[in-house]
């Protein structure tokens, strides 16, 4: 008997109870003891439990009815049945009517509040249990309960609305109040304060319930078990309320991985996913995902119906869709993408005013027009062609607009840019690039339309005037620099487009020989209006003495030369009368007095060199250095307390550039880091002087000088350094570094402090010029994140072997063996045709090193040497400019005469 | 080659605007983040707020941002960010659903 009783405990604890209430029975029949008696009424309880528990409350009730008439004795212990049945009745208020009694033992108050507490889920019904008063705290907590837990359940809520003052911290409803803040902080993604409410709920309350779903909601482990397996309401819950962000970033993640990785097949399988996993968010942000990982993979070259497939559909090609091809393609940084950006902002711009984003000939479309103009006019003319021709045959004349070109010509875009906004950044973007057509006739046309719209402009008149005076339409440019004074006559520009003209008209007279004239002119010199003091005065002397010296007025040309060097001081003298003879054409080999090097000191030296730059900038004259100079300027800039400041240095440093000086400009620079000012423009002329080999470190300088140059809102040296990016050079300048590669991608390259302080830090301590000599190690590869890219460009530029096979024929920086064979030819022919033996030796030299090169850096040397050579530029200085000195075999005794770019000084003298 | 210029932070975002706010609300919302950020006492926040606002108050610069802003190469995830994908309100009916459960 004993092993019977403990069977039917067993299967009462193992939940069996019907199993165990029939066994009970057999038990308590042939027993009938006080032991089975209570074991009975156990497996009765149990019974009636299981069945509310399955909500058969009609059952439970007839039963519950049959124990209490068979047993009296067990009513106090069915109790509790009783009210469980009243509260899935609903009758709650036979539950809550002792609660009214004031004078209620609290022994039963507390029973009944647990009972609330643990058992009713129909807040409405608890408001409303007319057992109770209305101003019962009871009813009025559950009543205010219920309309915060609709509210919070249904939108967003105020915290204000969640105070709930009826509910205290000893309401057998408080868990509720703990409930509803959970809910409310979980919409608001406040997950930690979500988290802190659920753990203020007490595990054997109602609302503890939810615990396993809210947790698994929130991605969390409390203490509930959430690992325990889901009912059906609860899944229910889950898919309706359930927090899919998680989700949906890990498979956007996951599919970012199998992006870099370019595996096709992971990123068709993790596109997948990634759009399964946003199948619940709202319907345009599921297309925007599904229009950007069409790009990122359009990109990649992922068959088409593949990827549809795989993303549940096409794209919508909208407004969006467009804008984001364009910005990907101009991205590419290649010519071809370049046409392709712009025909698809055609798409775009077609689609936006479709869609109302902005009107036709607005601002906006103004804009847009300009961006494409650029992107078309940076693209090469064959390629805007090609592009045409396939566009003709690709849109469907029903579907599209025949009127619309897809891939107008840079002109009538800019046109219709200035049209639709007639700002004067669109007039001359459009001037430049009518500039650099053939028909000067263009240029001037679209100078007029400028004075046409903006008639206060003195831009598009400085440019007639310079156009004419080009023309030699002399009367023609005064009579423009004439409306230009009306409109303002001390604007900077105006003033120093007119000494420019004047002093162009004089020296094209001195170059006529027409001295009265040149005369005149050097009048009219003197009347504009001076920057700084003295500088008129100079420029007028500097060409009085060429003209003396045209007419060997001996007496006239010292004179002259005396003021001047009062003026200016003897180095800053030489330099501007040695430019404005040249360009005078009077300049012979005796026109100059000596300036012994050895007598200059280092203050002269630099402050005359900066004086005179300073001077020929303002009125157009690019000074430029003679080539014998530069050891004496590296030693005074190697001077432990260098005489010059950062101004002048700076001035120095563009004078060395023009005058192909990369080592003066580089001890330039140099001298301009120790001093500490102005590092953003010393790292800018340091990323400009350095060999084209060195393409990681001058990365790294226009990195960091660009960084600190925004740091310092420096806009006109970031608008430098962003044109050089583009390509852009400056007007009038004769370095030939733009040439030299540089990833555009700088340009939005986030900049660690720390990687700016390495730079800085460490170009600060290479005091030396480089050379062809780069050292073990490409400098900053790695901080730049290309030493760990395996692709061939990359390794390349690490100067790692790469197979040529390795490129592909798509790869657009790199042109292929075939072009990079015939430039090699080309050079080759050119030192066969015209070297002498030396040069045969120094190309023999060169061959060696081109074939042991990577391929890109070859094709890089052999352009700038190329053009070094179609330039007329010596073949040694060249070699030396581009590889270093380290690079040159022993130097020919007598060098080939070469056309000089600055007059060489006289017989025997440093200078 | 074709490179954009400066790169800054959204600069609706800066000042809490929503795309396509107007001239008016977009110096309400500078002055707001004036008073919140004062120079003195929040230098680069303020400095954020006065790059964003100068880019915003001059219509055409505010123009090529709105066109010329978006990043194809975003990473995906960013997408999400601060898009409408907030959790969603189910409506008491599956809640109590749970709760009523035993």
């Amino acid at each position: 008997m004993p092993e019977e009783m403990e069977r039917v405990r067993e299967q009462i604890a193992g939940r069996h109870s019907k199993s165990a209430l029939q066994l009970a029975k057999d038990l308590y029949k042939r027993c009938a003891t006080a032991e089975s008696e209570a074991l009975l009424i156990d497996a009765y309880k149990a019974r009636i439990d299981d069945l509310l528990r399955l909500g058969m409350t009609v059952e439970a009730k007839t039963l519950l009815g049959i124990v209490r008439e068979r047993f009296p004795s067990a009513l106090p212990r069915m109790t509790e049945l009783g009210r469980e049945i009243c509260a899935q009745d609903g009758k709650l208020e036979e539950v809550v009517a002792p609660l009214a009694n004031h004078e209620l033992p609290a022994e039963e108050r507390e029973r009944i509040e647990t009972f609330v507490r643990q058992r009713i889920v129909d807040l409405h019904a608890l408001g409303a249990v007319s057992s109770l008063p209305a101003e019962h705290s009871l009813r009025a907590a559950a009543s205010a309960l219920a309309a915060a837990f609709q509210a919070v359940t249904r939108g967003p809520v105020e915290d204000a609305d969640l105070a709930l003052p009826e509910v205290s911290r000893r309401s057998p409803l408080a868990p509720w109040k703990a409930l509803i803040r959970a809910i409310a902080c979980y919409h608001r993604r406040e997950d930690e304060d979500c988290g802190k409410w659920l753990q203020a709920i007490p595990m054997d309350s109602v609302p503890a319930r939810l615990l396993p779903a809210l947790a698994a909601m929130l991605k969390a482990k409390l203490a509930s078990g959430a690992d325990s397996k889901f009912s059906l309401a609860e899944e229910k819950l889950i898919a309706v309320a359930g927090d899919h962000d998680a989700d949906l970033r890990a498979a956007m993640s996951e599919l970012e991985d199998a992006l870099h990785g370019k595996k096709q097949k992971r990123i068709l399988d993790a596109a997948r996913k990634a759009m399964a996993a946003s199948a619940h968010c709202a319907a345009g942000l599921r297309e925007r995902l599904r229009q950007h990982i069409a790009i990122r993979c359009g990109a990649l070259n992922i068959p088409l119906s593949a990827l549809n497939a795989a993303l549940g559909g096409a794209p919508r090609f909208d407004a969006y869709y467009f804008r984001l091809l364009a910005r990907g393609l101009e991205d590419q940084h290649n010519d071809e993408d370049f046409a392709e950006a712009a025909a698809v902002w055609t798409d775009f711009r077609l689609a936006a005013i479709k869609e109302n984003w902005f009107a036709p000939c607005g601002l906006e479309d103004g804009v847009l027009s300009l961006r494409m103009a650029e992107l078309v006019g940076n693209a090469p003319a064959e390629v805007a062609k090609k592009l045409r021709e396939e566009l003709s045959q690709y849109r469907r004349p029903g579907k599209w607009d025949k009127k619309e070109e897809w891939l107008p010509s840079p002109g009538t875009l800019y046109e219709r840019a200035c049209k639709a906004d007639p700002h004067p950044e669109a007039f001359q973007a459009w001037l430049n690039w009518a500039r650099k057509q053939s028909a000067w006739q263009l240029a001037d046309d679209v100078a007029e339309r400028w004075r046409e719209v903006r008639a206060a402009d003195i831009q598009p008149l400085l440019y007639l005037m310079e156009s004419a005076e080009k023309r030699n339409a002399f009367k023609k440019s005064l009579k423009y620099l004439e409306e230009a004074e009306e409109l303002d006559r001390l604007n900077p520009e105006v003033r120093r487009a007119k000494l420019r003209l004047l002093l162009s008209a004089a020296i094209r007279h001195l170059q006529q020989r027409k001295a009265h004239l040149a005369q005149k002119d050097i009048e009219q010199i003197e009347s504009v209006l001076e920057v700084r003091p003295g500088e008129i005065a100079a420029l007028a002397a500097a060409l009085r003495w060429c003209s003396a010296l045209a007419d060997r007025d001996k007496a006239v040309q010292d004179g002259q030369d005396a003021q001047l060097e009062k003026s200016l001081g003897c180095v800053a003298a030489h330099l501007l009368k040695a430019t404005v003879a040249e360009k005078a054409e009077v300049f012979t080999a005796s026109s100059l007095k000596a300036l012994t090097g050895a007598k200059l000191s280092a203050v002269e030296l630099l402050t005359g060199v900066a004086r005179a730059r300073a001077l020929g900038e303002w009125a157009g004259l690019y000074i430029v250095l003679p080539q014998e100079w530069n050891d004496p300027l590296i030693a005074a800039l190697r001077l432990p307390d260098c005489p010059a400041d950062a101004d002048q240095l700076l001035l120095l440093g563009e004078a060395a550039l023009d005058s192909y000086s990369a080592e003066l400009a580089y001890a330039v620079s140099t001298a301009g880091l120790a001093n500490g000012g102005a590092s953003a423009e010393f790292l800018f002329l340091r990323a400009r002087s350095l060999p084209p080999l060195a393409s990681f470190r001058r990365e790294g300088c226009l990195t960091a000088s660009l960084e600190l140059a925004r740091r310092e809102r420096n806009t006109e040296l970031a608008g430098r350094i962003l044109d050089r990016l583009n390509g852009k050079q400056e007007e009038g300048r004769r370095w030939v570094d733009s040439e030299m590669r540089a990833d555009p991608g700088i340009a939005s390259r986030a900049v660690s402090p720390e990687l700016l302080g390495k730079i800085l830090e460490e170009e600060q301590a290479l005091k030396k010029f480089p050379g062809y000599d780069l050292g073990p190690d490409p400098k900053y590869a790695e901080e730049l994140g290309y030493a760990a890219c395996d692709c061939p460009k990359c390794r390349a530029r690490r100067g790692e072997k790469v197979e040529e096979e390795e490129f592909s024929d798509d790869e657009d920086d790199f042109h292929g063996e075939g072009d990079f064979d015939e430039d090699e030819d080309g050079f080759e022919d050119k030192f066969d045709r015209s070297a002498p033996s030396p040069s045969k030796g120094l190309a023999k030299i060169m061959g060696e090193v081109l074939t042991s090169m990577p391929p890109e850096q070859a094709q890089v040397v052999v352009q700038q040497l190329k053009k070094a050579m179609d330039d007329g530029e010596d073949l040694f200085i060249a070699v030396e400019k581009i590889m270093g000195k380290a690079m040159l075999p022993p130097k020919p005794s007598v060098r080939p005469k070469k056309p000089s770019r600055v007059p060489p000084p006289e017989q025997g003298s440093l200078f | 080659m074709y490179v954009n210029a400066l790169p800054i932070p959204d600069p609706y975002a800066v000042l809490g605007l929503g795309p396509g706010a107007e001239d008016e609300q977009i110096r309400a919302a500078y002055l707001a983040k004036l008073k919140q950020f004062p120079p003195d006492r929040a230098p680069a926040e303020f400095e954020q707020v006065r790059d964003a606002y100068a880019l915003l108050r001059d219509r055409r610069r505010r123009a090529q941002h709105t066109l010329f802003s978006v990043n194809p190469e975003a990473r995906l995830e960013s997408l999400l960010d601060g898009m409408d994908n907030d959790r969603q309100f189910a409506g008491p009916g599956p809640w109590l659903a749970v709760l009523k459960e035993r």
